[in-house]
């Protein structure tokens, strides 16, 4: 069952939605609305069987939504089916990434509740040990898929890259960015699938991205549930692949 | 010294003589009416105009090109740019206000000259504190909101300031370090770069096989939330102690939740160690587990 939609919580009706590995719970107790998170149990700290925070409750009865939505951080995929790219070649990959719960007050601001993964990632380093960012760690197989996309599980998205190896030398991928923050959501008939990346490999350090923020060509009529957290300025440089680590990121 | 000046410096010279005289020799002396001449009222025009527009209008310029300097360069720069240009500025406007009035100045500068060098006597430490603190700025070795160590010191900086710098200790101390103790020692920047490593040195018995042990440790670092899958966690053989092998665990982590993962990685790889049946060795004394803390204890 989907554990997005928007819901009414009142001091007689609770809501429970899983979304993947974790749970979100909404109640109203004494006037206050509790959003609990249900996370399964960590190795000792950090992610603590159930996490509550209490909120004033706008009325008896409050409607909320579960959104998804994209995660918060780029993700880094330790590709388990590392490939080479011959120069001049182009391939076009998939990645199911999983996505976030989103849960929001339905009020004129939208206030945001809460955020919840469906999957428990670690975190990873991208960049070098003087600069860089913080990212998810997603060990995940890569699909070579030129023109069909592949059914998403209810909280994992299809996320498209088309990659080209301009350079003279090949292309090894083992570790691919995805800048997930960047990407638009949109919901089709095959479930979740963001925009198309362009990476163009340009050689030693050098490489441009340009994520298209239009629906899947299959479907293109499908609605977008949600726009990219952050924009990504037309033309800038990139750091997709684990050898161009010392660039500047984008 | 303006002739009127002068001449009312007579009056009032006159006027002392009058006082001190005999009481039987009656003398009338009428004191001129002080009034100031049209060329005496246009100096204090001037006067006035430099003190009052002068001085907030270098105010001013200090706070601005304050404010640009911080957003451009950082904030103690800021700071001691605007210092820079103020207390210039001040001296010049107290030079032109002095100079409207009559004074020379060149016999003030010939003896503000010999009051500097008592002055640069007595202040040769502040002087030299002056001077670190312009090679603290130009090198930059740590800005306001780092955390730092000198010596046996440790803390956020505070504030870079001309005479020294101000921190704040990990119990809420307040420390201020002259600057010229901070060219002479060796300052640790612990927040300089995002990441740091932590590093765990634990002893195992003898009787334990290695490769497990790498293992577990492995296991146990990549499960922790804070720790960080690259750059990659890894297991080092340190040396054959006396009583067990000692291997020390190496793993990353962002600034924010180094602390997190120091104080709570230990218990879960005892406790993995524990569940795998390679307890670590006893020593009556001597505790089984020991934390480097990697480049400063923080």
């Amino acid at each position: 069952m989907e554990p997005w939609g928007h819901f009414t919580v009142s001091e007689y009706e609770a809501v429970h939605r899983v979304v993947g590995d974790l749970a979100v719970h909404l109640r109203i107790e004494r006037g206050a609305l509790v959003v609990g998170i249900d996370a399964p149990v960590g190795p000792l700290t950090g992610f603590g069987p159930t996490r509550e925070e209490r909120w004033a409750a706008p009325g008896p009865a409050t409607s909320v939504e579960v959104a998804p939505a994209l995660p918060d951080r780029p993700v880094v995929v330790g590709v388990r089916n590392p490939f080479r790219l011959a120069p001049g070649a182009e391939t076009r990959l998939q990645v199911h990434l999983p996505i976030w719960a989103q849960v929001h007050l339905e009020d004129e601001e939208r206030t945001l509740l809460a955020e919840l993964p469906s999957a428990v990632l670690s975190q990873t380093w991208w960049g070098g040990k003087t600069r860089g960012e913080l990212a998810y760690w997603l060990p995940a197989e890569v699909e070579h898929a030129e023109a069909d996309i592949a059914t998403a599980a209810p909280t994992r998205a299809v996320c498209v890259l088309r990659i080209a190896n301009r350079s003279t030398r090949v292309l090894e991928v083992d570790r691919l960015a995805i800048r997930a923050p960047q990407h638009s959501l949109f919901r089709t008939r095959r479930g979740f699938v963001t925009d198309e990346a362009r990476i163009v490999y340009l050689g030693e350090a050098d490489a441009a991205v340009d994520v298209s923020g239009a629906p899947p060509a299959f479907e293109p009529d499908a609605p977008r549930v949600q726009g990219p957290r952050l924009l990504l300025p037309r033309g800038l440089r990139a750091l997709t692949f684990a050898h161009l680590r010392s660039l500047e990121l984008y | 010294m303006l002739p009127r000046l002068q001449q009312i410096a007579d009056t009032a010279q006159a006027l002392a003589d009058t006082a001190t005289a005999p009481l039987t020799d009656t003398v009338v002396a009428v004191a001129p009416a002080v009034v100031p001449t049209p060329d005496e009222a246009g100096s204090l025009v001037q006067v006035a105009l430099i003190l009052g527009l002068g001085i907030p209008l270098l105010a001013w310029i200090t706070l601005w090109v304050r404010s640009v300097v911080s957003r451009r360069v950082g904030p103690h720069r800021g700071v001691i740019t605007g210092k820079l240009l103020f207390y210039p500025g001040l001296v010049f406007l107290v030079a032109l206000v002095m100079r409207e009035m009559g004074f020379s100045l060149t016999p003030m500068l010939g003896a503000a000259g010999v009051v500097g060098i008592a002055l640069g006597f007595a202040s040769q430490t502040s002087v030299s504190n002056i001077v670190a603190g312009f090679f603290l700025v130009g090198e930059r070795p740590f800005v306001v909101g780092d955390m730092i160590e000198v010596g046996t010191t440790a803390g956020r900086v505070l504030s870079v300031g001309m005479l020294s710098v101000k921190l704040r200790t990990w119990d809420n101390r307040f420390i201020r370090v002259p600057n010229e103790s901070l060219m002479r020692s060796e300052v640790t920047n612990l927040t300089r770069f995002p990441i740091r490593r932590v590093d765990l040195v634990v002893r195992v018995s003898y009787d334990a096989d290695l490769e497990r042990v790498h293992d577990i440790l492995l296991d146990a670092a990549r499960a922790h939330p804070s720790s960080l899958m690259e750059p990659e966690p890894r297991v080092y053989f340190v040396s054959f102690g006396e009583t067990a092998v000692h291997v020390k665990l190496t793993v990353w982590s962002t600034q924010e939740e180094r602390r997190e993962l120091k104080h709570s990685l230990p218990a879960l790889m005892k406790r993995k160690l524990d569940e795998a049946g390679l307890p670590m060795p006893r020593l009556p004394g001597v505790m089984p587990l020991a934390i480097d803390a990697g480049g400063g204890g923080v």
